[in-house]
């Protein structure tokens, strides 16, 4: 197909062009409680092409592009097309103009994984790592999917770009459910993966199963005047904020205006530094990658140091606009850990929020929130579950005196505190 | 203009019956969902424009079985001549793989086999301009004039982002006693507004969709209002935590009736015990000034169908009325199960993955109350506006509904306040009762973003109604 492809592109207007090519095998099992529901698998070739043109005009040289998808089903004459149709749209697209990425000889980093090619065992093997938790009487499973995904990925483009490289990508869904004294309850649980670690995946099974019956037993969250400590996922979330925030493309689009050395977090910091390194190769993440999607070779890019600017993350294109060094883009968030432990942390009366609705956090604006599901609150004496309510905030008024736990946790593209203290937000009550 | 299948697909009749044919002498069920889609997204920004294919573009089928116990299903994109290769795929899944299952002492969710009636039917939409005959330069030309006009307006813009997606969709559905086809074609466009002061940058969007062509475009053109918001929440104060007497905006009704209570009904939570709303089927759901709907057939936008992805013809479904909980919306095997009737909102966000029971046009209807009144009645609240997302809780029924702004409302009149961003919480039940008021106009259906399961499946639905005034907590 590949070569249908490149034949088919010399007989289009073209200065460039980028394949790539992503053959999938896919593994699906879909339970209700401990009984399979359904079972699919997915076998598919997919291309796309994405076609450049050059143009000229007072003088100033621009490039467009264009991305479109070949169906392997297609035949001569409709490859032609539809490289036609995204060779005249390129044209009409003027984008400054920017080099594709060159081939290198250099040796890409290593993607580590236990995955191997018989899909069906390792998730029969995930099925029996989740289900051998679920052993309660009041609560369990109440349905979970499975999905394992192994990628062939090549990338060529007309600079003589050639690359391949095999990634894996995982994800159980699963709903933990509760009952005691009250109404029966339930919990939300996404685990993404892309390498073979079932006693990681026995181990989040756990925790939500215990936090499920948490649920079942909080009691509506009250008004509070206490520090909040972010725990798990919604960390994660808030970090995004500075990989926007060090991205060439933002500060090309205006967004931003972020330089070397500037102090991400304000000039007065009273809590932790933030350091953060991106990591393309980041173990049993999904989105790790040797390449970035223009075919770029990754390396690991620290891009805050104690709470300063020291690299920014651009994609070739971006970098040649800005005049930067290209750095492709990275995925993975890795965040330096803090100096004081989570029970240092939680020896004055505080409320712990790690399970929200959907935790957002809108990067432009560093506005976050997020309805409350469960939490803790620790009134100086007991801890009490809690559930209900929400909490919303502006990452801009909590960054300086935020602090760090000392114990990191990983959340697929994420590896960093496991827990954040923060101050300066707005805590909505459920009574 | 009519829009008309895919070539490619309407080549295929002979072969993709042939399979069904044999696949029926190995199983007593056998079905094939085939899709061709294509598409293109135009973006204009300041710094930058794109035309790429869509998102929801894809070509590919999904074959789906009876395996003596439940289903097993295949999804592929290449129709090889020798159709061996697919039939021991299929084998591969729904003969081995379940023998595998077996062996591991795995029990099985069992389900009926499928009865259909002998049905054939075809569909093709309509648009005033079919997309591919106006050229993409005249596309990202008339794209272009919008934002150049917008960026004029205002020295706090940093940008000013305008969008469309064309979309068309081409399927087939074969069974031994199915043969359905379809083209529909929808656009959406959108207008985002980001404006900066100093460190702070906030941004407004107004969004168009429908069973519409390029004349979608005549649509745009919203920028003074736009900016005029976007600039509105630069100087927007925090809501006070509280419950309060609110007016939700037809956008935030919609949202209310997707999160908070369409993903409720979905009777595949109901097979699996997970939503709340199972028991309240035939009882008292809502203040008697609701009525809610969801449908393929319900209206005309993008959430339109005559068949879903499972081969059931889309319906009009009457969900609330007259306060009571009639029914949910169902999947064809959640209907199976739960022995009640398919309502066609059986979806897959592509060939590739699995059907759900999915929404697909849901709304309020109207009242008979004015805005003004609505406002009139209010002495300390909120109008929202807008939304910026939200989050579905079936089994608890909890609301997350992140709103884009809220106008205040003191002693039955807007006082010029603006709060942002507000986030409303609280428990289903209490808000639908709490619906007091109904706007009689204002009516709007919305399909420009797309509706997710959990947090995954990816579909298009439309949302929408009329203003309501309720009562909720804001945070």
């Amino acid at each position: 197909m590949l070569n249908r492809i490149k034949k088919e592109l010399e007989n289009i207007k073209h200065d460039g062009w980028l394949i790539e090519s992503i053959e999938s095998d896919k593994v699906e099992l879909f339970f209700i409680r401990k009984d399979l529901e359904m079972n699919r698998g997915v076998n598919v070739k997919e291309y796309s092409v994405t076609v450049y043109r050059e143009s000229e005009e007072d003088g100033k040289k621009f490039i467009g592009s264009s991305r479109t998808n070949i169906a392997p089903s297609m035949n001569e004459e409709e490859i032609r097309e539809t490289l036609e149709v995204a060779s005249l749209a390129a044209s009409f697209v003027k984008n400054e103009y920017y080099e594709l990425v060159d081939p290198t000889d250099e040796k890409p980093l290593e993607m580590k994984t236990k995955f191997g090619e018989n899909l069906t065992k390792y998730v029969n093997e995930l099925v029996d790592a989740v289900f051998k938790e679920d052993k309660y009487e009041q609560g369990g499973i109440n349905s979970v999917e499975f999905f394992l995904t192994k990628h062939n990925i090549r990338r060529l483009n007309s600079k003589g770009l050639d690359i391949t490289y095999t990634k894996f990508n995982g994800m159980i869904e699963m709903i933990a459910e509760w009952k005691d004294k009250g109404e029966e309850t339930e919990l939300y649980k996404m685990i993404r993966f892309s390498d073979f670690d079932p006693k990681n995946v026995s181990d989040e099974v756990s925790a939500v199963l215990s936090e499920a019956m948490e649920r079942a037993n909080a009691i509506p969250t009250p008004q509070l005047d206490v520090p909040v400590i972010l725990t798990k996922e919604p960390v994660k979330q808030l970090f995004d904020y500075y990989a926007v925030r060090t991205n060439a493309q933002y500060m090309y689009e205006g967004l931003f205006d972020t330089k070397i050395g500037d102090s991400v977090q304000g000039e007065n910091v009273t809590g932790d530094n933030i350091s953060i390194t991106m990591n393309p190769v980041l173990v049993n993440s999904t989105v790790s990658s040797p390449y970035d999607s223009d075919g770029f070779l990754l390396k690991d890019i620290e891009i805050i140091k104690d709470g300063k600017v020291t690299d920014i993350i651009a994609s070739k294109r971006y970098a040649d606009y800005l005049n930067l060094t290209p750095t492709g883009h990275v995925a993975n968030v890795v965040v330096k850990a803090g100096e004081i432990t989570e029970k240092e942390m939680k020896k004055e009366p505080y409320l712990e929020l790690f399970k929200f609705s959907a935790f957002q956090m809108d990067p432009l604006t560093g506005d976050f929130g997020g309805e409350i599901r469960l939490g803790r609150y620790f009134d100086g004496e007991k801890v009490v579950p809690v559930t209900g309510g929400s909490l919303t905030g502006n990452i801009k008024n909590i960054q300086s005196s935020m602090t760090f736990s000392k114990e990191l946790e990983q959340h697929n593209n994420f590896l960093g505190p496991k827990s954040i203290k923060i101050a300066n937000f707005s805590l909505a009550s459920a009574e | 203009m009519k829009v008309k299948l895919s070539k490619y697909l309407a080549s295929k009749e002979n072969e993709l019956e042939a399979l069904i044919s044999t696949l029926s002498e190995h199983y007593k069920y056998a079905s094939i969902l085939g899709s061709d889609t294509n598409g293109k997204s135009y973006d204009v920004s300041r710094r930058g424009s794109s035309i790429n294919d869509s998102f929801w573009a894809e070509r590919g089928f999904v074959v789906r079985v009876f395996n003596g116990i439940n289903y097993s299903e295949y999804s592929f994109n290449e129709l090889p001549k020798n159709q061996d290769i697919i039939i021991e795929a299929i084998n591969k899944i729904a003969k081995e793989d379940v023998e595998l299952l077996k062996k591991k002492d795995i029990e099985f969710f069992g389900y009926p086999l499928i009865d259909e009636n002998e049905i054939e039917e075809d569909f093709e939409g309509e648009v005033d301009v079919i997309p591919n005959t106006i050229s993409p330069e005249e596309k990202i030309n008339r794209l272009s004039k919008i934002m150049n006009d917008a960026l004029k307006l205002s020295e706090l813009l940093i940008d000013y982002r305008v969008s469309y997606e064309e979309v068309h969709i081409s399927k087939v559905f074969y069974s031994t006693k199915k043969k359905l086809s379809q083209s529909i074609l929808y656009t959406t466009a959108s207008e985002v507004a980001i404006v900066k002061r100093e460190n702070d940058i906030k941004y407004a969007y107004e969004s168009k969709s429908g069973l519409k062509g390029f004349e979608i475009l005549d649509e745009l053109g919203m920028a003074e209002g736009l900016i005029s918001k976007a600039v509105e929440l630069l100087d927007a104060g925090k809501v006070v935590p509280g419950t309060y007497d609110i007016i939700c905006d037809p956008a935030v009704a919609g949202l209310i009736a997707h999160e908070a209570f369409g993903h409720g009904v979905e009777m595949d939570m109901f097979v699996k015990n997970r939503a709340k709303g199972e028991e309240y089927v035939g009882k008292k759901i809502a203040s008697d000034k609701v009525m809610m709907k969801d449908g393929a057939l319900s209206a005309q936008e993008v959430g339109t169908y005559l068949f879903d992805d499972e081969g059931t013809l889309g319906t009009d479904t009457t969900i609330i009325e007259d306060s009571i909980l009639l029914t949910g919306i169902s999947d064809l095997l959640s209907a199976l199960k739960l022995g009640t009737k398919p309502t066609g909102n059986g979806r897959r966000e592509s060939y590739q993955r699995k059907a759900y029971a999915r929404m697909t046009n849901t709304f309020f209807g109207t009242g008979e109350d004015s805005l003004d009144d609505m406002i009139a009645s209010i002495d300390d609240g909120y109008l929202l506006e807008s939304y910026n997302s939200g989050m579905e809780d079936p089994k608890n029924w909890g609301i997350q509904c992140a709103i884009a702004r809220g106008r205040e409302i003191k002693n039955g009149k807007l006082t010029g306040k603006v709060v942002a961003p507000v986030m409303m919480t609280g428990y289903v039940p209490d808000l639908l009762e709490s619906i007091s008021m109904v706007s009689k106009d204002h009516f709007e259906l919305s399909g420009s973003g797309a509706c997710g399961k959990g947090h995954k499946e990816w579909a298009k639905t439309s949302t929408g109604g009329s203003y309501i005034k309720a009562v909720g907590r804001l945070g």
